[in-house]
């Protein structure tokens, strides 16, 4: 089996596992994940404080926050390994309070920091956590060749996972948490580690899942990352989900666009002549690109088409025109969390 | 790349029954002993423990009876096997009582600093499979220290025609 290249295109869809077990969740209606006023403490620690939201079926949601929020422990909570101290919280409509069995089946947990057993082999490690969830033995081997194929893990299948980098650990426990072909997905930093191949395998796994009607929970700090990912994000701070929102309907939110210029005079009065407000146009010679640049706080992108467009039609000579961030980045960059020293 | 194939249901046997945190089925708790034995024996720690092992029992034989044979009458051989092998059965027992439960504990504070503790946790198995599990293994390495006792406690018992019971 040759091992194949981000190149080769897309991977291929997980074949579905047909449990047919009594434990699967009912509910196939109603949003994969809700949280209702959840709270968790540990001793003087509030980690998690009244903490609401929803993750619909057949999107990716992803949990935006900064170091020490609490994502992780909402994450923990969502695997049945936590139980809240107040609140609830619903995966595939069952409580795992009520039916932690039924939960885990459902759910594939993806954790930041997580150990694999060092004297097994790859392929072993997925072979024991097909086993832990009670697939088909019949099957197992030719489920655990697809992760290997899925994930790119497929030269290292014989060896021993100790000797594995901390990229190919995270393909592994991506695998791990695929083995059950689960209908919930909880990814804490998925993408930590992984090099730009991988994160595209990444990206294009969980884009397939959510595709195939799973609901997608990812926490991140690569944000661009998630930016190209995530349908919906979910921002907290202090253990609080503080904002939601969709990431099409952040690109009506306000955020700071560069402009680029071969001439420095001529956006400079293009911009005057717009009425624009800026905070000065660098000149050529003092920025990295060795473009006349400015940077203007624009509402939204329709606005920026405009002013693109009245820009080129005042003779500005535009090179370059687009956000200084993604839109996930401005909306948290406007945060309180992101104004507090220390955060991110 | 091998054919996609979809999993099905396979026959009842292999579908958990039991649920909550006492469930115990067949299969749970084998691999949970089996997971903790293949690590154990790929550990090289581990032979070296049991070799260390067999010499203190052997070497406890040789030297108590060793002079015994060399210097003392046939009659007065017996008595002394019958001490040896008491002394020997008393680490054994000894052994085992530290080895089986501190292998244990040990097992299970050991993955929860890996991290692989969670990720059993966070499956299918039931926190009694994974805690009996763990106990069986120690239980079964345990049982080690003992057959490799067995080629210094037998003779030994022999000698001091000590039966079964």
């Amino acid at each position: 089996m040759t091992q194949s290249t981000p190149a080769d295109g897309p991977p291929p869809p997980l074949p579905p596992v047909d449990h047919a077990s009594p434990q699967r969740a009912p509910g196939p209606e109603g949003p994969g994940i809700v949280a209702e006023h959840v709270s968790r403490a540990f001793g003087s620690v509030q980690a998690v404080a009244d903490l609401s939201f929803t993750a619909p079926r057949g999107a990716v949601t992803a949990l935006v926050g900064p170091n020490g929020c609490g994502k992780s422990t909402l994450m923990l909570m969502l695997a049945s390994l936590l139980a809240p101290d107040s609140g609830r919280v619903l995966v595939g409509g069952v409580d795992p309070a009520e039916d932690s069995a039924a939960v885990r089946a459902q759910v594939g947990w993806m954790p930041d920091q997580f150990g694999a057993w060092d004297s097994l082999r790859v392929a072993e490690v997925l072979e024991v956590m097909g086993r832990a969830y009670f697939l088909p033995s019949a099957q197992l081997r030719g489920r655990v060749d697809e992760l290997l194929e899925l994930l790119d893990l497929v030269p290292l299948a014989q060896q021993p996972a100790h000797v594995l980098s901390r990229g190919q650990k995270q393909r592994l426990g991506l695998a791990r948490a695929l083995v059950h072909d689960p209908q919930v997905l909880v990814l804490d930093e998925p993408a930590s580690g992984l090099d730009p191949a991988s994160r595209r395998r990444l990206l294009q796994v969980v884009r397939s899942r959510a595709a195939d009607g799973a609901t997608v929970l990812v926490s991140s700090h690569i944000l661009g990352e998630l930016e190209e990912m995530a349908d919906h994000v979910v921002f907290m701070d202090g253990g609080r989900a503080v904002d939601a929102s969709s990431l099409r309907d952040l690109a009506a939110r306000p955020r700071p666009w560069r402009i680029s210029s071969l001439h420095h005079q001529a956006l400079v009065e293009a911009l005057d002549q717009l009425q624009v407000r800026h905070g000065g146009v660098v000149a050529g010679d003092r920025t990295t690109s060795g473009h006349a640049e400015a940077v203007v706080e624009l509402p939204d992108d329709a606005t920026a088409a405009r002013l693109l467009a009245d820009l080129t039609a005042a003779g500005a000579r535009i090179i370059g025109f687009g956000p200084t961030t993604g839109r996930l980045e401005a909306a948290y960059l406007a945060s309180d969390a992101a104004q507090r020293e220390g955060a991110l | 790349m091998s054919t996609p194939q979809t999993l099905e249901a396979g026959p009842g046997t292999d579908r958990p029954r039991g649920r909550g945190r006492y469930a115990l089925r067949w299969r749970g708790l084998r691999l949970v002993t089996s997971l903790e034995l293949r690590q154990r024996l790929r550990s090289k720690r581990w032979y070296v423990a049991l070799a260390v092992w067999t010499l203190v029992m052997m070497g406890i034989g040789a030297l108590g009876l060793g002079p015994t044979l060399y210097s003392a009458q046939w009659e007065d051989v017996g008595p002394i096997a019958a001490m040896v092998f008491s002394l020997q059965m008393i680490l054994v027992l000894f052994a085992m009582l530290l080895v089986v439960p501190a292998l244990s504990a040990g097992s299970i504070n050991g993955d929860r600093t890996a991290g692989t503790l969670a990720t059993l946790q966070a499956s299918l198995l039931s926190p009694a499979e994974i805690v009996l599990g763990k106990l069986l293994a120690g239980f079964l390495t345990g049982l080690a220290f003992l057959v490799l006792a067995l080629p210094s406690l037998v003779p030994i018992a022999l000698l001091g025609s000590i039966g079964i019971l």
